[in-house]
This record gives structure tokens, sequence and C-alpha cells, in this order.
């Protein structure tokens, strides 16, 4: 069992590493390791905007049924959940086995607190847009002074 | 890694892959699998819209092309993609039945079916 810890701390630091050295550069984006079998960063891709009162939130997520993406959302932190079950051909020859399988997760904080309640979400072209409106007692309040 | 290295060795002679900007080009990853009858591709390019979508037989040289397109809005905390440009050339054998090729897209995911040509199938002979 010592070699499966050994394998895991090593992938531990790996990760480490990669979200070290995130943003570094030029600029983060890797497009070309995009969704291979082999992509060991996290999954899926996101992009998170903020506006005044909302985050926006875009996944690169091809080839899933909506019902079949679980998000959840608590205080600042949203957790997008989910499996790409493998696909029904299974007989003949592979030329190419490059796209993923299996099940994710991923866990994203945000700089401030969540109206749960308020979330909604879109699943089109296998992009996932997420709408997270603000907590209420975060959003700034002009207030009236009496004279 | 470059789109150049990444895309099939086959139709890297070919002038037009030079035309795009590698930074922004991205091989998406594919499967491919033959049956006796067809070849089913399946490609994974997120974020395209049907009409953006390009794919066509030439010479012998499957190109597919697509476009990700994203709207920006608001200050960034995060980015791990942006838009860009999918490309992907193969180069079929002769004995794909071109007319016959049927196309479906679905949630990002694009689905190619190329049915062999009558003639390239295997044929069992019965001996009397």
């Amino acid at each position: 069992m010592a070699h499966l810890n050994l394998f895991q701390e090593l992938d531990l630091l790996r990760r480490e590493v990669d979200q070290a050295f995130r943003g570094l550069g030029r600029d983060n984006r890797l497009p070309s390791s995009l969704l291979t079998s082999f992509t060991p960063r996290d999954y899926p891709r996101l992009n998170v905007s903020e506006q005044v009162d909302h985050f926006e939130v875009t996944a690169l997520l091809p080839g899933l049924k909506a019902e079949d993406i679980e998000l959840n959302a608590l205080g600042n932190t949203l957790t997008l959940a989910g499996e790409r079950k493998v696909g029904e051909i299974s007989n003949g020859t592979w030329h190419r086995q490059e796209r993923g399988y299996g099940a994710f997760r991923r866990t994203l904080e945000l700089p401030s607190d969540i109206a749960a309640e308020k979330i909604t979400a879109s699943y089109k072209n296998g992009l996932l847009h997420i709408h997270l409106p603000k907590a209420e007692e975060l959003k700034a309040r002009k207030i009236a002074i009496e004279g | 890694m470059s789109a150049i290295q990444t895309t099939e060795k086959n139709a890297a002679t070919l002038q037009r892959e030079t035309t795009y900007d590698p930074q922004y080009t991205i091989a998406f990853a594919v499967d491919i699998v033959e049956t006796d009858d067809q070849l089913t591709l399946i490609g994974d390019l997120p974020g395209v819209d049907q009409r953006d979508l390009d794919i066509q037989i030439e010479k012998g040289v499957l190109t597919i092309s697509g476009l990700l397109r994203l709207a920006k809005e608001g200050s960034d905390l995060l980015r791990e993609f942006d838009e860009a440009r999918y490309y992907r050339q193969f180069k079929i054998t002769e004995s794909i039945d071109t007319e016959k090729t049927t196309a479906s897209f679905d949630q990002g995911v694009l689905t190619l079916t190329l049915p062999k040509a009558e003639t390239a199938k295997p044929r069992k002979i019965e001996i009397h």
C-alpha cells in the first residue's frame, strides 16, 4: 500500500504546483490539452466573472444531459458534480480514444456569499452557464438621511 | 503544445494548416471507432453553435472546424478557457462513401458516421 500512497502524494504535489503557477506568464489558457482523457487539471474548465450584483460561471461540459449535472451552493461555495457516461459503441476497432469519461466534482469558492435560492443555470451546446446573485445583505444600499 | 503537433500527421503537409494561429486553435479530442460497415467519429466541441460548425471532405481529407464563442461581461475572477477555433483534419481512405456521411451535433458533441463503400466491406465467401 506504500506505493499507492506515494503516487497519491506525488499527485497532490503536482496539483499544488499546478495551482501555484496558474495565472503566471502571458496567459493561463491551455487550449490544446482541452478535455482529453489525460487532462490532469481540474475538470471542468471554468470561467468566472463578477458584476455588481452577481457572478457568472461558465463551464465547458460537452456531452452531458442537463439532469445529470448537479449543482450545490452553500455560503460562498459552489459545487459542480456529474458524470459523463461511456458511449454505446464498444465493438469494432478503435483508432482514437481521446475523450474522457467518468465522474467529476469541482468546488469553487467565490469572494462573497451567494443567494442560493436565486441561482439559475442553463445548459446549451455543451456550455453550462450559472447565474449567481450575491446575497442580499452584501449589496450596497443607499441610505436616506433624515434632516 | 502547438496545434500542428496534435493535428493528424498525414494532414500536416497541407498548406491550409498553417493559415491558423496555433495559439488559438484547439485540436479537440476525438474517438474514432471502425466496424465492418462504417467509421464513427465522435468529437468534443463544447461551446460551438451549429451555425459555426463546418465539416468538409475534400480530396480524401476530412476537415472539421468550429468556433467557440463566449459572451464577455463583468470583470474576470478566473479564466480557464477563451474564445477559440477548433480545427482538426483527418486523412480518410477512398473506401468511405462520402455521399452517405451523416452528422449530428448534441450538447457540444459531434457524431460523424462515415459508411464504407460497398466494395470496401469485408465479404465472407462461402465454399460450396
